[in-house]
């Protein structure tokens, strides 16, 4: 701690000192103000207006001026000088991170007043690489998205599918942020706070051509900002429903025989989620609140054995934000939310188990955000965060009898098998300050994170069993480990205007350790220097029509499963022999934990490379379109080897019915009872022959997409967004979460020499998106609708080797032809919601009916790839056998009162 | 017959909801109405340009309403709370917020060996 706080006070004196910044929660509106000639008007009082007051400036001597620091939302602006007519502009849309450039020509006319109200338009950044999509309150509040988990949102971004974005690993290579700061889990990286849709401002999506102030990602930046309170008092309450009358069936009667698994659909019998928001002002201009509270709860009949699955979530929201002087903003703002689950499924695969083979789950959270920023003039503004969470979940069978899995019959019985403990904790610091000088816009910043992850696993009983029509074998071990994420991050980026182009060049340190308990010292660490250079080029001079270049080194952030396994806190696995009708336990052998996996000296992180062109024209007042070309390369991939493993090369032939001709896989030929392992980049491996020559492996991941956007604002009761994404991605590394950092693709040459190049999981050749929006004249009534057809996702055929074949540790599986061969179908889906608004005065009623897989399509998502089948509830289910669909069709209700 | 109970069910749930919501904001308008008005230029300007620009879909809380020049006067002051339409809304934020502090006691999955 002591070493923090003097980190802290060592980055802010060199913040202050060095005059730098970064802004990633407020926009800027800047302009120049003239006479109707053209000239330089200084001296004029330019007044800006917001929901927390106004703030005035006059224009220097160039007829400039800049507020700085300005919460996303809706701004006017007023010019005024003595001798000329005032002018002014509403409707300002300021987002996150981005500056509004508002130029003004003032006209030569007596004391009378005259208004310009314009229209809001469609607008070009004419200074940034980034290529954003933004979900504002607006499109979220109205069109039919899942409402269910809003960090799930960024699904509805161009390119980003399954969470996985532009070809990068799912879930954890995109960095989730809320108001500015990272939220993501520790361990994974994966999504760690819920919070309810309603809270949320605007959600900024990108990934593309991202300045050297964001980093921990190699996939999308989502950056989540949530309401504030304001002068106005503001309110939202909103109540929706569904259940089993709205439900539907999509399951084919041919899909419920070959598969019992879906023989009952899911259902879902009740849900009800409602919230009750109420922002305003304490004391007005100066103090202002804002309260969220959320209740949702569901109880479904999901798919399988099991009846009944339920959850329960209350969520509180708070927040505080304070004008401590005209240029001085404190906010302190905090969640406190419960996920209570109830059904979840454990050892026992979901379409086995039964409600007795089911888990509680309580997981409690607390998080809390602290935000200071200050104005430094009309050129240069800091901002300090701290931010972080603690929580938890546990995974608790209702049945703690241990669990039997029967090799004979594939049938399961006891409980779920396990309990499970994860507890996550994490703060963090982000500083920043920027400085606009002259033709320059400099961002400076750090970041300081500590995060821990402590998990807790153990059988229940201790042990499960593995049967053989009766009693066979037995096999039980725990573990408890706890690491700790140590990150600090330093970025400096200029934005450089040199007439018609603007230069981004940014650089980006990443210094990242990883402690664990039981051990001493740092198990990882890493340092990486990202570069990020881009180009942007304002091709008509009018803003109206830009070419943007960028390239960028992109850096995963800091988890602690890319190294967990060499953590202490793993017990011995112990084998039992099994007999007397389960009875009798006699010890068969011990497989020793210590030292099993350690972690390499020189690591590089997890890294990825990115070239990006992107050409956006303006067309009309409200209507732009964007084509983007991206290219990416994964490289740095974290992995285990087996240290001392020499391979002896054996011709396979896989089992009945498949078809295919033998392959070569890869016999372990120097066997010892305790292998240990090396966690170590894998970008090239060797792997040691046993007639003494070696194999090498080079791996890949390549990401090449096209990405064309068509934007159109609401305008003649209309407003769209169209998108097309043509892209491949391929190598020999998928892009599952964690595919690149924490798999055992690498253990024996069998996972990366056979058939390992080809299409990733999540490699969506064509992606179509459209969000429509059309209000029906006369009757008033909005129809809104979100349409999705998108590449199937990718599969291979494999099998399960035995280890008798390959005399490895346990069975392995090994791809019959080349990575995702094969895909399910084509997925295609509309949404839609109908909503009838009622104006009276200044409240707002609107009642909705929102409509999921309008078509109740019945379109396949995942096969059985196992070529020998799987057994569902002791039922073999032959290969390429559909195991799961789209949702069916599900009608939800809501209703909305707010103003 | 299940179906029937649930879909009886439902009827009535919706019913109910109706009615609430509904029934909430009439003196809203009534209360509205009563306000002084702004003035005549910039509202009629505001007005004529928000046909073009305003969504018709609802936007909670930040919608160009709360633009500046766009103000309603009546929910700058806490007096609002004194309004009929103001203790509405204290009633439903109250009553929402009581039964999520009920549910957090009465919903917790408590935790094992912790």
């Amino acid at each position: 701690m002591k070493r923090l706080i003097i980190l802290l006070l060592l980055a802010s004196t060199t913040l202050w000192a060095g005059n730098l910044n970064a802004q990633t929660l407020t926009g800027t509106i800047a302009g120049k103000i003239t006479d109707e000639q053209g000239g330089a008007l200084p001296g004029v009082t330019v007044t800006l207006t917001g929901k927390t007051g106004s703030k005035t400036q006059v224009s220097d001597t160039k007829g400039e001026f800049r507020f700085l620091a300005l919460e996303p939302g809706y701004y006017a602006i007023k010019a005024e000088l003595q001798g000329f007519r005032p002018k002014e502009r509403t409707n300002l849309d300021v987002a996150s991170g981005k500056t509004i450039e508002v130029p003004m020509a003032l006209g030569v006319g007596g004391v009378s007043e005259t208004v310009d109200v314009v229209a809001t338009a469609v607008t070009i950044d004419t200074s940034s690489t980034a290529t954003d999509n933004n979900l504002s309150q607006d499109l979220l509040a109205s069109m039919p998205l899942s409402h269910t988990q809003a960090h799930n949102l960024l699904n509805y971004s161009p390119g980003i599918n399954g969470s996985s974005a532009f070809g990068g690993a799912s879930d954890s290579a995109n960095s989730l942020m809320l108001d500015g700061v990272d939220t993501r889990d520790p361990a994974g990286g994966t999504p760690w706070m819920f919070f309810n849709y309603n809270l949320i401002d605007e959600v900024q999506i990108g990934g593309i051509g991202q300045p050297a102030e964001y980093g921990g990602f190699t996939g999308a930046v989502v950056n989540t900002i949530t309401k504030s309170g304001g002068n106005r008092f503001a309110f939202l309450s909103e109540y929706r429903y569904t259940g089993k009358s709205l439900s539907s069936d999509n399951t084919s009667a041919e899909i419920k025989a070959l598969n019992p698994g879906l023989a009952n659909p899911a259902i879902v019998n009740k849900m009800n989620d409602y919230t009750v928001q109420l922002g305003g002002p304490i004391v007005k201009n100066k103090l202002f609140f804002f309260g969220n509270i959320e209740r949702y709860s569901v109880v479904d009949d999901p798919t399988g054995p099991r009846t009944i699955h339920t959850e329960i979530s209350p969520r509180f929201n708070a927040k505080l934000t304070a004008q401590l002087t005209p240029t001085d903003v404190v906010m302190l703002s905090g969640q406190y939310d419960q996920y209570n689950q109830t059904g979840r499924t454990g050892k026992v695969p979901a379409q086995n188990a039964t409600d007795n083979q089911t888990r509680n789950e309580p997981a409690p959270n607390a998080m809390w955000n602290l935000q200071y920023r200050k104005v430094i003039g009309s050129s240069a503004f800091f901002e300090a965060k701290y931010t972080g969470y603690s929580g938890y979940y546990d995974l608790n069978p209702i049945d703690m009898s241990p669990y039997h899995y029967d090799y004979k019959t594939k049938i399961y019985s006891g409980g779920a098998g396990y309990v499970s403990k994860h507890d996550r904790s994490r703060n963090q610091v982000n500083l920043s300050l920027s400085k606009y000088a002259g033709a320059h816009n400099f961002k400076f910043g750090m970041e300081i994170e500590r995060s821990t992850s402590r998990d807790r696993f153990e059988y229940a009983g201790g042990l499960y069993f593995y049967d053989k029509n009766g009693p066979y074998y037995a096999y039980g071990y725990s573990y408890d480990i706890k690491g700790t994420n140590k990150r600090e991050s330093f970025y400096a980026q200029d934005q450089w205007k040199f007439g018609r182009a603007t230069a981004n060049l940014g650089v980006r340190a990443d210094r990242i350790g990883g402690e664990a308990k039981g051990a001493s010292g740092n198990l990882y660490s890493t340092f990486s220097i990202s570069p990020r250079l881009g180009l942007v080029y304002d091709v008509s001079g009018r803003g109206t029509s830009v070419l943007r270049a960028f390239y960028g080194q992109l850096y995963d952030g800091a988890v602690f499963d890319s190294w967990y396994r060499a953590a202490p806190g793993t017990t011995d696995l112990t084998a039992w022999e099994v007999s007397n009708n389960w009875k009798t336990l006699t010890v068969a052998y011990v497989v020793p934990a210590v030292n099993k996996y350690r972690v390499g000296d020189t690591l590089k992180h997890p890294r990825t490379d990115e070239f990006s062109v992107a050409f956006e024209q303006q067309l009309g007042s409200s209507t732009k379109f964007t084509a983007t070309g991206i290219y990416r390369s994964a490289k740095n991939f974290l992995n285990s080897v087996m240290i001392g493993g020499i391979w002896t090369p054996i011709p396979y032939t896989a089992p009945s019915p498949w078809t295919g001709p033998p392959l070569t896989i890869y016999k372990w030929a120097n066997k010892i009872s305790a292998p240990q392992y090396l966690i170590q980049n894998v970008d090239t491996v060797q792997y040691q022959m046993s007639g003494g020559s070696t194999i090498a492996t080079d791996q890949s991941r390549k990401y090449k997409g096209l990405m064309l956007v068509l934007t159109r604002s609401l305008k003649d009761r209309w407003q769209a967004q169209v998108s097309y994404v043509l892209s491949k991605t391929e190598g020999n590394i998928s892009n599952g979460s964690e595919s690149g950092i924490a798999s055992s693709q690498f253990d024996t040459p069998n996972g990366i020499l056979v058939n390992a190049f080809g299409a990733a999981g999540y490699d969506r050749r064509h992606e179509i998106k459209m969000m429509l929006g059309y209000e029906i004249p006369k009757i008033e009534v909005a129809v809104n609708a979100y349409y999705l057809a998108v590449s199937g996702y990718n599969y291979t055929p494999y099998t399960s080797v035995s280890k008798s074949v390959t005399l490895y540790t346990g069975s392995l599986s090994v791809l019959l032809e080349p990575r995702g061969s094969r895909q399910v179908p084509f997925d295609k889906e509309l949404s839609l919601r109908f909503e009838k608004v009622f104006k009276l005065g200044f409240n707002k009623l609107g009642f909705y009916a929102d409509i999921s897989n309008v078509f109740n399509s019945g379109i396949v998502t995942g096969v059985v790839t196992n070529v020998v089948g799987t057994s569902i509830q002791g039922k073999l289910v032959p290969f390429e056998t559909p195991t799961s669909l789209i949702p069916a069709r599900q009608v939800t209700l809501g209703a909305r009162w707010s103003f | 017959m299940d179906f029937q109970l649930s879909r009886w069910r439902f009827v009535l749930r919706a019913l109910v909801l109706a009615l609430i919501v509904t029934a909430l904001p009439m003196p809203a308008g009534a209360d509205d109405a009563s306000q002084p008005s702004a003035r005549p230029g910039l509202r009629a300007s505001i007005a004529s340009n928000a046909k073009l620009a305003v969504a018709k879909t609802p936007a909670p809380a930040k919608s160009r309403a709360q633009a500046a020049g766009a103000v309603n006067k009546p929910l700058e002051s806490k007096s609002f709370f004194k309004t009929p339409v103001g203790l509405a809304v204290l009633g439903v934020f109250v009553a929402g917020t009581g039964y999520a502090i009920y549910s957090a006691s009465h919903d917790k999955i408590p935790p094992q060996g912790r």
